[in-house]
């Protein structure tokens, strides 16, 4: 549809009878033409498209329009009345007339603007459909996710425990209705290969608090929900296209989840996906919804695992639930403050939830690529004023045939106005081939990106900023050309006066905004750097290398006692071990850097019992005997996991640092016990201390980890592999695939994945902003020298007669060059300066992307400023010598 | 774009227009039709766009070589609100005059053995 209505605009092009005649035919020719491009399906066809279609498109209208006055002289305009349309037209047709006169001039012009408005663009249309626009739910803002605050942690927006969904559900009167949801990873089988697949599982009024409709079916009832029931499952519209081709008879049929069979009961819309803000889903896609069922031994108040979600009640405020949700809170904690003490509520937006983590970097890279763009435009108005120069006669004598001076501003402005619309347009096909790369680039942690598209309030954006472009290299070089002296043009007829000194100064100007800004640009991008390189020094505390990683689930169906749980995964890891190329081979719950986990509240037994809800929190894995050794993570004190480590033995732990260092900072945690406030309390002894390994990513702090033998309490029918390969670690893929086979033929291992990818994820963000930041500043530190250049090329060919009369009076060449090196030096300095108060004003925003680099940091900054010093300099050397080699009889000739 | 203004069958056409009439030698055709058709006979040499080609058949049209056909029988849905365009017996008239122009150059051009053998 906004293709339509897009060609529609620019079918305005042409004139009118011919769009009259040939509209209809012309979309249905360019529909074809798109559906049946060979090239459709690759990454630059849309663009490719578009490009041939709207080159097409400009150059016949042109044809169309201006059949006469580009074949000039050939056919006789009627004379007419010069009306306002009249001068328009004429100012237009003498502006194209211009363009195509000076091709190189002009081309430099648009490329330098489509590139400025292209990246603007592509920004605009990230940060409009990220952040700007709303949810795409029926008045979406009514949706909130309701979280437990954890005071004790300073958590504000963790999981809820099911008691808690359920006290907030029967008690809450802001709220339509809310819904508890979790997100997770499940085998179907039974539909050729086993695989895993994304499963997402809300109680039965999540659809309707979202107000939304199943597109062929119906959504979950109230009774889909209840225990015992046989399960329900809604597919996702990607998914029913992409495992059962479409087919609409599905609805009726049973799939099997985890070896239990659930009967499909619709589709849902395409597109639909809602982001939530923890998964164990580790497949990347969410492929269906079940009714999340509660047993009634399920609801009670430890083990937070639910996401919450409601709708405001119309006219309800975020203030009112909020104060309403705390007050049920306090009730709560009286009631039981055991368990709830240290607990609030916390309400957050839905769009806030979705898109908060996102916001500032966004609107700082929307920032940095308007700094480019402000760049670029002081470097066109440069162009333009040097233009303008050799223009002073033109225009003087049109003035002296009568043209007065608002008539010149508006040709002037005329020309700089179309530059920067034709620049436009050509940013426009900039804009969609970089919203398709940033597509395909496919940034994690960026929420809403199926959402990015190219929409009418980008159009608006684009279309306006070209007009500001439009103005802002255009003012300058207007109003100096209308304000000439005319007299003095004519009679100097070329010569350089007075006006020369003006436009200098406007230049100089202009040039000492550039390069204040690429100095903020550039200190962004050397903060991203120094940032990024922290988050690679500081590492994981884990070597990543050569480690291949893949989940096993084991169906509870046919394993269900703990010990043949335990036997099966022991089994694994031993076969794989002795596998070729298998240094070693361990597993874990839950992987460092893949997400997910679990944590306790625990007691240190040699040390007072703390109050409820002080109690201290330590993240728990449950891993093979040897992952410290096959990850590598260092013993710090006493003894890894060994053989006598069975369910038989006394309970024993390791952990990591954090925790050691917190409660015996300077003795041994060697022997000392801690109690876990589990259905029993269970008491475990710590025979180890091993290093922090920072679970979440280098950015993150580690947190206290306790590690368990996965064989003295086995609670999970999944575990990781991890394998530490001597070579190529994907080529133990298909190996390891085969002992599995040996074990259970229908034990998939999914999600394989190396160690190193995890790595570079959990790295993503930083490097994505580090390298967009990064190439912003490099288009900024071109456009600038190219600004500083041109400059001091105009100014010594301004002088050249003062140049030469120093030099035919006995100054040295060298003497020359050292006074324009000093006056480009000047320029260098104050533009530096303001540069660098301009840093300060605004790096702050960026506090929350860096990483132990503070925003004002000097090295950085001192850095930036000397390089930029260093290329601006480079750039003035060319004009320097050859003010330096002036020949004083050829300059002094002219006289 | 002089061949344009000039009366149809005294001056040479230009390639675009060439390929045009061409193209409707055979078969009434629409303008996505036409452009396919040219793209075969020229082994995809030349491709046009649609502003270039309606902005010919616009000019062909205005001087008489091209006229609207009726949409073929049988056709239906999306075909049904195409133009289909056909060629008038001046624009045939041209047609031949051109190629048999072309006809003697290339009969002159091959006395004088300037067309390089192909295999």
């Amino acid at each position: 549809m906004m293709r339509q209505r897009l060609l529609r605009l620019l079918f305005r092009l042409y004139p009118a009878s011919f769009r009259r005649r040939f509209e209809t035919e012309l979309t249905e020719f360019l529909g074809d033409d798109r559906r049946h491009a060979r090239y459709r399906r690759t990454v630059f066809g849309g663009a490719r498209f578009w490009w041939r279609t709207l080159i097409d498109l400009f150059s016949t209208a042109a044809r169309l329009r201006f059949r006469g006055v580009l074949q000039k002289g050939r056919r006789k305009q009627p004379r007419r009345r010069g009306g306002l349309m009249d001068a328009t037209w004429q100012d237009i047709r003498y502006a194209i007339r211009n363009m195509i006169r000076r091709p190189g001039f002009t081309a430099v012009v648009l490329v330098t603007l489509a590139l400025g408005i292209g990246a603007n663009a592509a920004v605009y249309t990230v940060v409009q459909s990220v952040i700007f626009s709303p949810l795409p739910y029926d008045n979406p803002d009514e949706l909130v996710m309701v979280w437990e605050h954890n005071f004790t942690r300073g958590r504000p927006t963790n999981v809820v425990s099911p008691a808690n969904y359920f006290a907030w559900r029967d008690n809450a009167t802001s709220f339509e209705d809310i819904a508890a949801v979790t997100e997770y990873s499940a085998t179907l089988t039974g539909e050729g290969e086993p695989q895993r697949i994304g499963v997402v599982s809300a109680t039965a009024g999540f659809f309707s608090i979202l107000r939304l409709h199943a597109s062929i079916g119906r959504v979950f009832h109230i009774e889909d929900d209840q225990p015992n029931r046989t399960t329900t499952v809604l597919l996702t519209h990607g998914f029913w296209q992409r495992q059962f081709g479409g087919d609409r008879s599905v609805v009726g049929r049973s799939i099997t989840l985890n070896g239990r069979p659930a009967e499909i009961i619709g589709v849902l819309p395409a597109g639909f996906h809602f982001d939530l803000a923890y998964s164990f889903n580790a497949t990347g896609s969410q492929d269906v919804w079940v009714p999340q069922q509660f047993e009634s031994n399920a609801r009670t108040f430890s083990g937070r695992y639910l996401q919450v979600t409601g709708r405001l009640k119309p006219g309800v405020t975020m203030a009112q639930a909020q104060g309403e949700m705390s007050a049920l809170a306090q009730r709560l904690e009286q009631e039981l403050p055991d368990r709830q003490t240290g607990w609030g509520v916390n309400i957050v937006p839905l769009h806030e939830q979705v898109v908060g983590n996102v916001e500032t970097p966004l609107l700082i890279l929307l920032g940095s690529v308007g700094f480019v763009l402000l760049i670029a435009c002081a470097n066109v108005a440069n162009l333009l004023l040097s233009r303008a120069t050799s223009r002073q006669q033109e225009i003087a004598v049109r003035s002296a045939l009568g043209a007065g001076r608002g008539r010149v501003m508006r040709q002037l402005l005329t020309e700089s106005g179309l530059l920067a619309v034709i620049g436009g347009g050509a940013g426009a096909l900039v804009a969609f081939g970089a919203v398709r790369l940033l597509i395909l680039l496919k940034p994690e942690n960026l929420p809403r990106l199926d959402e990015v598209h190219v929409s009418v309030p980008v159009v608006l954006y684009l279309l306006g900023i070209s007009v500001v472009t439009g103005l802002l290299f255009g003012v300058a070089p207007a109003l100096r050309l209308s304000r000439m002296d005319l007299r003095g043009a004519l009679i100097e007829s070329g010569r350089r006066g007075g006006t020369a000194r003006g436009d200098l100064r406007t230049r100089n100007a202009l040039v000492i905004v550039e390069i204040a800004l690429s100095l903020i640009l550039l200190t962004g991008a050397g903060l991203m750097i120094r940032s990024f390189g922290k988050l690679i020094e500081i590492g994981v505390g884990f070597d990543t290398h050569n480690v291949i990683t893949g989940q096993i689930q084991l169906p509870r169906s046919s394993y269900g006692t703990d010990a043949l749980r335990i036997r099966t995964f022991e089994d694994i890891v031993h076969r794989v071990q002795i596998l070729p190329g298998v240094e070693s081979a361990t597993a874990i719950t839950w992987l460092p850097l893949a997400g997910g986990g679990t944590g306790t509240s625990f007691s240190v037994n040699d040390r007072p019992k703390p109050a409820a809800g002080e109690f201290p929190t330590a993240d728990i894995r449950w891993v093979n005997q040897d992952y410290f050794h096959t990850m590598r993570i260092p013993l710090l004190a006493g003894r890894a996991f060994e053989d006598q480590d069975t369910g038989d033995a006394p309970l024993r732990v390791v952990v990591n640092e954090s925790l050691a260092r917190e409660f015996w900072p300077g003795g041994s945690a060697i022997d000392k016990t801690l109690t876990m406030p589990w259905n029993d309390d269970m008491v475990a002894t710590i025979i180890g201390v091993v290093a922090d390994v920072r679970d979440k990513g280098p950015a993150q702090e580690p947190r206290s980890m306790i590690y368990w033998d996965h064989r003295q309490f086995q609670a999970f029918d999944f575990m990781s592999l991890a394998v530490r390969a001597t070579g190529d670690p994907l080529s133990l893929v298909a190996p390891i695939r085969g002992e599995l086979q040996q074990v259970d033929p229908d034990l998939p291992l999914y999600n394989v994945r190396t160690m190193d990818s995890y790595l570079d994820s959990a790295l993503a963000e930083a490097r994505f902003g580090m390298i967009v930041l990064g190439l912003f500043a490099v288009a900024a530190i071109v456009l600038a020298s190219v600004g500083i250049y041109g400059v001091m090329a105009f100014a010594v060919s301004q002088q050249t007669r003062e140049m030469g009369i120093m030099i035919a009076l006995g100054a040295a060449a060298r003497t020359v060059t050292a006074q324009v090196v000093r006056r480009s030096l000047v320029l260098i300095g104050i533009a530096v300066a303001i540069g660098i108060g301009g840093t300060l004003a605004v790096s702050r925003f960026m506090r929350g992307m860096l990483f132990e680099v503070s925003a004002t940091d000097p090295v950085t900054v001192i850095a930036v400023a000397t390089l930029l010093t260093a290329v601006a300099l480079a750039a003035c050397y060319v004009p320097a010598r050859r003010a330096g080699r002036v020949d004083p009889i050829e300059a002094l000739r002219h006289e | 774009m002089p061949a344009d203004r000039s009366p149809p069958g005294t001056a040479t056409l230009t390639p675009v227009v060439l390929q045009i009439l061409l193209a409707l030698a055979e078969n009434n055709r629409h303008g996505y039709g036409i452009k396919l058709e040219i793209e075969r006979l020229t082994d995809g040499a030349m491709s046009l766009g649609s502003g270039t080609l309606y902005e010919a058949i616009q000019r062909l049209e205005n001087s008489g070589l091209v006229g609207e056909a009726p949409v073929p029988r049988g056709e239906s849905g999306d075909s049904r609100r195409r133009r289909y365009y056909k060629l008038t017996v001046g624009g045939r008239r041209a047609l031949q005059t051109e190629l048999s122009r072309l006809e003697k150059v290339l009969s002159h051009a091959r006395s004088k053995k300037l067309i390089p053998k192909t295999r």
